[in-house]
């Protein structure tokens, strides 16, 4: 009876052995599906992000060769069905019908084909051998002088703003006796080659934003309503010159209701680019001041 | 042996069911995750070899005609040799806006869409009527490949299935005399 006991139990072991093998293997397989799932992520990962780094980059330095006049035409450059900033939508911001040319509101790239002269690409036709990193340098240049430019919430006033900001503003330096200083469309060359260069960027949805900064004292371009350079409308400023985006933080400060200031930062991946721009003072046009440029995108979700 | 027997062996045969499952799944498994990694690999790899030419290919904002002829048989096909690579770099002179109404297929062929830009004497625009800019190709003509045991010259129909593709902004040459340099893009595609 004992041994007959003792060999049923023998038996019960041996398929015990055989379920916890089982038991086992099922978890092994598990961890092996886990890790295959993970597998590469993290390289493919880095991978994307080095490709838009140099798409990014590369963008930097094609700004350098690239002749004004060359963009004249880059507001009409697509058809409509691939003209993206014309059918630009942001439900999260209420605008769910496409932008009209009669109004503007939802296109970012409205005013290069519809609005002043002076922010139309067209207007860089006058340019001949000049490149839109001169173009935006001659802009720049005049940032030690205090030139007309339009006060930031002030209804869209112009004035004599002394403050010495980063004044990429289309206008150079000040006409003595004149009232209206001469032109030079360094933002709207800007904003006209960013338009071009940036399309996979924006078609793959993505919003872009440009500003040149100086960093000692850290200071951003004046925002200019309508014509900040970005394909994000509400990076504009409004008709008063409040709000707006003034620099690449700003895109993480936005809130549903409108930028504000310091407002708790949402989680977008901003990736952001910036390079040396080195630009000679107006008055002497020997040194140099050291801005720069940088370039920031982010996924485009409000 | 009966049924229920209890020996040396024969009570063990039943749980030789779950052990011979529970192997034959354990190398199933490696089996498969080793394919999946090779297969990963090769992605990751390729991958890394097109961010490579694009870094070799652009590694300057302005590329002329000469330049990209001698880097073509010279910098490009070098490397894709030291990464045992299939290649073709295609470089689209758009000189007025960067237009992405083509289709695949132009990126194996040197024909550009310039849009409305017709270099003829009712179009004010027209940079220089008397250089044709027509994008490059390198290596021109491309390369054939091998599909269904027919070999042809690489195109949209017979893209390999392991193909990848990146496009980076360039200026390039517009003019005769590179006097004026445009808006174009480089369109890098590899497979193995």
């Amino acid at each position: 009876m004992l041994l007959d006991k003792a060999r049923f139990s023998r038996g019960q072991a041996a398929i015990f052995d055989g379920i916890m093998f089982l038991l086992f293997t099922s978890i092994s397989v598990a961890l092996v599906f886990v890790f295959l799932n993970g597998y590469g992520i993290s390289q493919d990962d880095a991978m994307r992000s080095s490709y838009v780094l140099a798409y990014i980059q590369d963008v930097s330095k094609v700004l350098f060769f690239v002749d004004v006049s060359t963009l004249r035409d880059a507001a009409n450059s697509s058809t409509p069905a691939l003209n993206a900033e014309a059918i630009y939508l942001d439900p999260g911001a209420g605008i769910t019908t496409a932008c009209s040319p009669s109004n503007g509101v939802g296109c970012p790239y409205w005013d290069l084909s519809y609005g002043n002269a002076d922010d139309q690409c067209s207007v860089l036709n006058q340019y001949f051998y000049t490149t839109v990193a001169d173009l935006v340098k001659r802009d720049l240049s005049d940032s030690d002088v205090n030139t007309t430019v339009i006060i930031p919430g002030s209804g869209g006033n112009t004035g004599v703003d002394p403050s010495g900001l980063v004044k990429l503003d289309n206008y150079f330096g000040v006409a003595s006796g004149v009232g209206t200083p001469p032109r030079a469309h360094g933002k709207t060359a800007l904003r006209c080659a960013l338009k071009e260069l940036l399309k996979p960027i924006q078609l793959a949805g993505y919003y872009y934003f440009v500003e040149i900064v100086n960093p000692t004292p850290y200071e951003h371009s004046i925002p200019i309503p309508g014509r900040q350079i970005t394909n994000y409308w509400r990076a504009n400023p409004d008709a008063s010159g409040n709000g707006g985006y003034h620099s690449c933080e700003d895109a993480m400060n936005y809130t549903t209701g409108g930028y504000v200031s310091g407002a708790a930062r949402r989680e977008f991946k901003i990736l952001s680019v910036s390079m040396p721009f080195r630009v000679p003072r107006q008055e002497t046009m020997q040194d140099m001041r050291n801005f720069m440029l940088r370039i920031c995108i982010w996924p485009g979700k409000t | 042996m009966k049924r229920g027997d209890i020996g040396p062996i024969s009570d063990d045969i039943p749980s030789i069911f779950p052990i011979v499952f529970g192997v034959l799944l354990f190398m199933g498994t490696a089996m498969y995750s080793a394919q999946r990694i090779d297969e990963r690999n090769e992605y990751l790899d390729l991958r890394k070899s097109l961010v490579g030419l694009s870094y070799v290919a652009l590694n300057k904002g302005y590329i002329s005609d000469a330049e990209f002829d001698a880097q073509c048989t010279s910098q490009y096909a070098d490397y894709a040799d030291r990464r045992r690579v299939n290649f073709v770099v295609s470089l689209k002179k758009f000189c007025r806006f960067v237009s992405f109404d083509q289709s695949i297929s132009s990126v194996f062929s040197t024909a550009t869409n310039y849009g409305v830009d017709a270099c003829n004497e009712t179009n004010p625009n027209c940079i220089d009527s008397a250089y044709a800019r027509t994008g490059k190709l390198c290596p021109n003509p491309p390369p054939s490949v091998t599909t269904r045991g027919v070999s042809s010259q690489i195109g949209p129909a017979n893209l390999p299935p392991n193909f990848q593709m990146l496009n980076f902004p360039i200026s390039v040459q517009c003019t005769r005399d590179a006097t004026v340099k445009g808006p174009g893009m480089t369109s890098i595609v590899i497979w193995r």
